[in-house]
């Protein structure tokens, strides 16, 4: 009986081998693996050093990666990435501890031909100043006088080159890359606008304390070619390569952080690897998400500390232990963000506002016309959809002091669908309005399947939508015009629920492609006959086929995104922080003070 | 004898400034093939790009007389890196249609000149006919050669090509009837 309890265990073993080699190469193994790469998809995988010098030039390389995703090919990406930078405090602030100061190392062409002086700190609680560079000349003459710096230390940026891959023909954000693959420069890759790649704000418009974290947004796309085989399938990309290259430069010791931006599977204006089923003809599909799970950050130390830089600069001053804590602003209130001197910006409440109904002396209910006019660039004479929206434009509540901060609920939102329409030739849209949504103030923004969100720009903002009728009254005289200005088509891609995502990417381009059109004729409902797909989005100058003008159309709004909030309403540094239609108007802190309770 | 040079020099000015810029710059597409074709027997015509102007892609949109005709491939040309749509999409047999786009990708421009497609047909019936461009000034889901800006470089009816078919020789025709029949023979 000992005997078969000492072999059982072997037993156990072999048995469950020939179980797993029997599963894994019979039918049912492959479908286990299948489903496998169905949920692990195609990913991003940032490679760097684990630490580098203050100073010294480092790489990342950006990693596409789709042995995990052998079912399908890849099409396009879109990389955001995000760096910390351990530059954004001013040195001047230094937390009430000397030891939080940062240290300066300077690149190598800082100061090429000059002496780097190291200066002491004006008082004793400040950090050391950065280095001065300081020519021959200039200390023989004793001018002495501040050469002026190549080398911004303040400079949010110290992302120095981007490198494409070989991975895509096109790298749209990285102008001329595919004809000639070279280090670019920061403002060079930069060169197309986009609104997350704003520098942030100087100091002094975010309120205390500064974010821990200070990013810098940077989109790199990459698109294949579209081709396909003779069974109609795409030529992508499939395997793991370098998709691009980054060279930082790390100013100052610290720890420094490499992410790309990823809000989900489903998003499609975060990083995204697009892709196509490899077996299946492109026509009959649509580009699809590959990246399904969030890509790994890279942490990189920045270690060595410099305290003297020449020999003939004066020794550090001893540590300080007994700083105090620089001022705080004299108008810091905890729940409220201070965007400027007297000014306060406080979160509405989210408790929703009680709405009276309209009064309507007439028993029929009461109906309003929106007149949107706009202009669509490239636009031909088909009619466009658009959909109208309003962000109900709620007062801050009167009996909430500034003081008395309530955190806000971000999954409230207060934009509403009003109405749909549809363009007339001039570019007029009536869109009729129910009356639930009269008299009430609404910032409105517009939208169509292919074009990005524009908010108003005529007057009055907010707007109160005037019933068509005043009781039996009615006037043939165009009420509630609203002009929109020009709309810019690319955005192509929604979601399942019509949602889009406010960006011109490589999706879109994808997208379009999957829509070209063909020498079928279109059936009377607008579907291909040879497609079975609507024509639609992809048609951006609404023509009635989707050709190489609409790709042209695509190209050169390439990168960009739809409005986020009305013409000068809220600072985009404080909308980030706390969600779209969550902000009220600013209010001058003394009359918040003055408000009886 | 002055005034006479002077008149010429502004002639030539003259010329020289009111010639549209579009007709020295203009990008073209056009033919090329044989004039003469014969009944089942496969004919291929090129289309070829000419100018050498910076595009961003061509739309083409070709006509033919389908009781004429028969179009059977169209071959994309290697002018430009991508095509569409793919090959199941390009022609339309019974509307004598057919469709095909080069395009390019983004800061990479591909000059006018070259060979963009091949097209192969299978005359029908003896008789006279026409292949050509479906054109018309400033409609953009016709022909058109278009530059970066989405300016179309087209600004001209390509010409068409006249083609006579020709019905087959006695010889011609027992040779086509024993190949069918005898399929070794066609190596």
């Amino acid at each position: 009986m000992k005997k078969v309890f000492k072999i059982l265990p072997l037993i156990i073993l072999i048995g469950g081998l020939i179980a797993g080699i029997y599963y894994s190469t019979q039918q049912s193994g492959f479908e286990l693996r299948k489903k496998a790469s169905e949920i692990s998809g195609s990913q991003f995988i940032l490679r760097g050093p684990a630490s580098v010098k203050p100073g010294e030039k480092f790489s990342v390389d950006l990693v596409l990666d789709t042995s995990t995703d052998p079912q399908y090919t890849i099409s396009a990406a879109d990389a955001i990435v995000l760096y910390s930078t351990n530059l954004k405090n001013p040195p001047s602030e230094c937390n009430g501890k000397l030891s939080q100061c940062p240290s300066f190392m300077p690149p190598p062409d800082y100061c090429p031909n000059g002496t780097l002086i190291q200066d002491e700190p004006s008082f004793p609680c400040q950090c050391a100043p950065p280095p001065r560079c300081v020519t021959g000349k200039e200390v023989a003459d004793g001018s002495n006088k501040i050469s002026p710096p190549k080398w911004d230390l303040n400079s949010q940026f110290n992302l120095i080159e981007v490198i494409p891959g070989k991975i895509f023909e096109s790298y749209p954000t990285l102008p001329k890359s595919q004809i000639n693959p070279r280090p670019l420069p920061v403002e060079t890759a930069m060169g197309i606008s986009q609104e997350i790649n704003q520098k942030s704000p100087p100091v002094g418009i975010l309120p205390n304390p500064i974010p821990k974290r200070v990013t810098s947004p940077f989109t790199i796309s990459g698109v294949k070619n579209y081709s396909v085989t003779d069974q109609g399938s795409f030529n992508g990309y499939s395997g793991s390569a370098i998709f691009a290259a980054l060279s930082f430069i790390a100013p100052q010791s610290g720890s420094m952080t490499v992410q790309l931006s990823y809000s989900g599977a489903n998003a499609t204006d975060d990083s995204n690897i697009n892709g196509f089923l490899k077996d299946s003809p492109v026509s009959l599909q649509q580009p699809v998400e590959r990246l399904l799970t969030p890509p790994q950050s890279l942490t990189i130390k920045v270690e060595m500390p410099i305290t003297s830089i020449t020999p003939s600069s004066p020794p550090p001053p001893p540590p300080i232990t007994t700083c105090t804590p620089p001022p705080k602003c004299a108008y810091e209130k905890p729940g409220c963000l201070y965007a400027q001197a007297g000014v306060v910006y406080c979160p509405i409440s989210p408790t929703p506002v009680p709405v009276t109904p309209t009064p309507t002396p007439t028993p029929k209910p009461a109906t309003g016309t929106v007149n949107a006019q706009m202009k669509f660039e490239g636009y031909t004479n088909g009619p466009v959809e658009v959909s109208l929206y309003g962000i109900l434009d709620l007062p801050i509540p009167i009996a909430r002091r500034s003081n008395e901060f309530v955190d806000p609920i971000p999954q409230t939102k207060l934009t509403m669908l009003l109405g749909k329409g549809r363009t007339n030739p001039d570019g007029s849209a009536p869109i009729s309005i129910s009356s639930e949504y009269l008299n009430k103030p609404f910032n409105l923004f517009i939208e169509s399947s292919s074009h990005l969100r524009k908010f108003q720009i005529s007057d009055p903002k907010p707007m109160f939508i005037q019933p068509d009728c005043l009781g039996d009254i009615c006037t043939t005289e165009i009420k509630n015009l609203v002009h929109f200005g020009d709309l810019i088509p690319g955005d192509i891609n929604s979601d399942k629920n019509g949602k889009k995502d406010q960006i011109i990417n490589s999706f879109d381009v994808s997208m379009l492609y999957t829509q070209w059109s063909g020498a079928d004729e279109k059936t009377t409902d607008g579907f291909s006959q040879i497609n079975k797909k609507p024509a639609g989005s992809g048609d951006l100058n609404r023509d009635g086929v989707v050709n190489t003008r609409d790709l042209a159309l695509l190209l050169s709004n390439f990168n960009k995104r739809g409005e986020t909030q009305p013409v000068s309403s809220i600072p985009p540094s404080i909308l980030e922080r706390y969600g779209e239609g969550m902000i009220g108007p600013p209010v001058n802190v003394k009359q918040a003070e003055n408000i009886q309770l | 004898m002055k005034k006479i040079y002077l008149a010429q020099t502004f002639f030539i000015l003259f010329i020289f400034f009111l010639t549209p810029q579009g007709i020295l710059e203009a990008a073209n597409i056009s033919f090329t093939g044989e004039p003469k074709a014969t009944v089942n027997t496969p004919y291929s015509i090129g289309i070829v790009l000419s100018g050498g102007e910076k595009t961003l892609g061509t739309d083409s949109v070709i006509l033919y007389d389908p009781s004429m005709l028969k179009a059977t491939s169209v071959t994309q040309g290697t002018l430009y890196p991508t095509y569409n749509p793919s090959a199941n999409g390009r022609i339309n047999l019974e509307k004598g249609k057919i469709i095909l786009s080069g395009s390019t990708g983004f800061n990479n421009p591909v000059g006018a000149t070259g060979v963009f497609s091949k097209i192969t047909f299978t005359p029908i019936k003896k008789g006279k006919t026409l292949i050509r461009f479906d054109y018309a000034k400033g409609d953009t889901t016709k022909t058109g050669i278009i530059d970066f800006s989405g300016k179309d470089l087209l600004s001209a009816m390509p010409k068409p090509l006249a083609i006579t078919i020709e019905n087959e020789s006695p010889i011609e025709i027992v040779w086509r009837y024993m190949t069918k029949a005898f399929s070794f023979l066609k190596k």
